[in-house]
């Protein structure tokens, strides 16, 4: 038989691939929104990689603040210090510098408007002060609660916690929580739109080829398989964009980057400068694992599509 | 085959109280009891809308019935899940009132890929496929590059029957297969298809409403639909 024939047996059957890529623009508006999704998931990624070490899983909790009294030894300070972290809710007990300590209360007095009550300790100048974290879960009554019992404690000059500051925190906490959630959500749901915009060119099915090969027996996957494949390889298309793209915003971006995370005591150089061979591996995944997604997602939304094709 | 045989096992086609509804009122098929043995040459004939597609579509395994049980090869269609389903369907050659054909594929191709599901490597199902359309009178270097859209009502009939016969199939379900043919072509269909009942093919087809019927031959079985139901 000709070659003809044999092509035509072999290789004219409708190419999902073939079709996007004789429509150039839908081809740019498919890749475009799938490194978007991609792109968008690096940096989330990254940002999180940069953070991991830097996050305190304490930070908002209630504390309070012990000054050791002047006349206490370094042993009796041992002993406060001890005798603090032995208090029910207590987490932490850190040593702080006494200027230090009335620094911070300071700046929290002021963020809640409340008067400056320490006054009467600034004029001492021995340094001690310990300060005890709580637990989260642990509420204001709590806290003062556990205050009163630090007052009792021998060789302890006072104890200042920062109640107000802390259900004010809380209260910012849970609604920067809910409205993250909600932010989160819709980043999510627009994050799949991306996706599912990537794959709809070579997802959707050709109803007349649907129903074509359910007549004579094809099943589900055999009508799907083109689509599935056309869609890991505009996947893959737009994980190379997406990772080009972040390494070219990185080096772009990266100085500026650096001198923001410095101010918040954050070294991102492990990010900003990777090497070569780093970074074409980091490539290299990028472009599988949005092969895969890709693919994932062709196959679920080609399924859903081919459903809705009726007959015959 | 022993006497204690089930009917399901002496017969190709088997229908048991076989009761089609569409929607709540509408019974497009009732009480239907019928056995095709194999190599039966069966003519289903009727008024319009006396359920000779809906009968089709039964045997052809593309729907399931209501109630009742429709077996093929003793295997109960409405028993079976979806993939097991397009695999028996398969093995059946279809003729629908309307073609159904890809209209983006070439012709050769609309015609292999019943060979390419049935797991034939690409040369034999190309060379079913140009076998197929040469068997129904077609000249596959002349219309295997052609896309099926572009084919006329009743050349496209002709690739959907070669589509039909690409498998070999046990049982042939033919929705009036002279519709859109002409006198000539339609009459060499016709003794195509008893050839094919005569070499031991099932062959269950429908004949047109409203038009007088070709004769039946002595090896036909005629079975009579009258809303909905068989004519005894």
């Amino acid at each position: 038989m000709t070659d003809t024939l044999h092509d035509a047996a072999r290789g004219d059957a409708p190419s999902p691939l073939g079709a996007l890529l004789r429509r150039p623009l839908r081809l740019l508006l498919s890749l475009g929104a799938g490194a978007l999704a991609i792109v968008a998931l690096l940096a989330v990624a990254g940002l999180a990689f940069t953070l991991r070490g830097h996050v305190d899983g304490h930070r908002g909790a209630a504390e309070a603040f012990v000054f050791v009294a002047p006349s206490a030894s370094d042993r009796d300070s041992i002993a406060v210090r001890n005798a603090i972290a032995a208090q029910p809710g207590v987490v932490e007990v850190r040593y702080v510098g006494r200027d230090e300590a009335l620094q911070i209360l300071a700046r929290r007095f002021a963020a809640v408007g409340a008067a400056d009550p320490l006054a009467e300790l600034k004029s001492n100048p021995l340094p001690d002060a310990y300060v005890a974290t709580f637990a989260r879960g642990v509420d204001a009554d709590g806290v003062q609660n556990a205050a009163v019992e630090l007052r009792k404690l021998a060789h302890v000059e006072g104890v200042e916690v920062d109640v107000d500051a802390y259900r004010t925190r809380e209260a910012a906490r849970r609604v920067g929580w809910t409205l993250g959630a909600i932010v989160a959500a819709l980043a999510a749901i627009g994050w799949l739109r991306c996706l599912v915009a990537m794959v709809d060119a070579v997802a959707t099915p050709d109803a007349d080829d649907v129903r074509a090969l359910r007549l004579v027996g094809a099943d589900e996957a055999f009508i799907r398989a083109p689509a599935v494949r056309a869609s890991a390889i505009v996947g893959a298309a737009a994980g190379a964009l997406a990772a080009l793209a972040a390494a070219a915003g990185l080096r772009a971006l990266g100085p500026a980057l650096d001198v923001c995370a410095r101010s918040y005591g954050i070294d991102v150089n492990g990010v900003a400068s990777a090497t070569p061979a780093f970074a074409a591996l980091a490539i290299a995944a990028v472009v599988v694992a949005a092969a895969g997604v890709g693919a994932l997602v062709g196959q679920l939304r080609s399924a859903w599509l081919v459903r809705r094709v009726p007959g015959p | 085959m022993t006497t204690d045989a089930t009917p399901a096992e002496r017969h190709l086609v088997v229908l048991e109280g076989v009761e089609k509804r569409f929607g709540a009122r509408l019974a497009a098929l009732s009480g239907i009891d019928v056995a095709i043995g194999r190599g039966e040459h069966v003519r289903v004939e009727g008024p319009s809308g006396a359920g000779k597609t809906t009968l089709l579509r039964l045997i052809a395994a593309l729907d399931a019935p209501t109630s009742g049980h429709v077996a093929i090869a003793g295997r109960r269609v409405e028993s079976l899940a979806a993939p097991a389903r397009a695999r028996l369907r398969n093995t059946i050659g279809i003729l629908l009132h309307e073609p159904v054909l890809p209209s983006r594929r070439s012709v050769l191709a609309a015609v292999a890929v019943g060979a390419t599901i049935a797991g034939a490597p690409d040369d034999e199902a190309e060379q079913r496929a140009i076998a197929a359309l040469t068997r129904v009178g077609l000249d596959p270097a002349t219309l295997g590059r052609i896309p099926c859209r572009e084919l006329p009502r009743g050349e496209a009939r002709r690739v959907a029957f070669a589509r039909a016969l690409v498998n070999r199939p046990a049982l042939l379900v033919l929705d009036d297969p002279g519709a859109g043919l002409d006198a000539p072509t339609g009459a060499s269909l016709q003794a195509l298809l008893e050839q094919f009942a005569a070499a031991g093919v099932t062959v269950v087809a429908s004949a047109p409403s409203g038009v007088p019927l070709a004769p039946a031959t002595p090896h036909m079985r005629i079975l009579r639909l009258e809303s909905g139901r068989l004519a005894r």
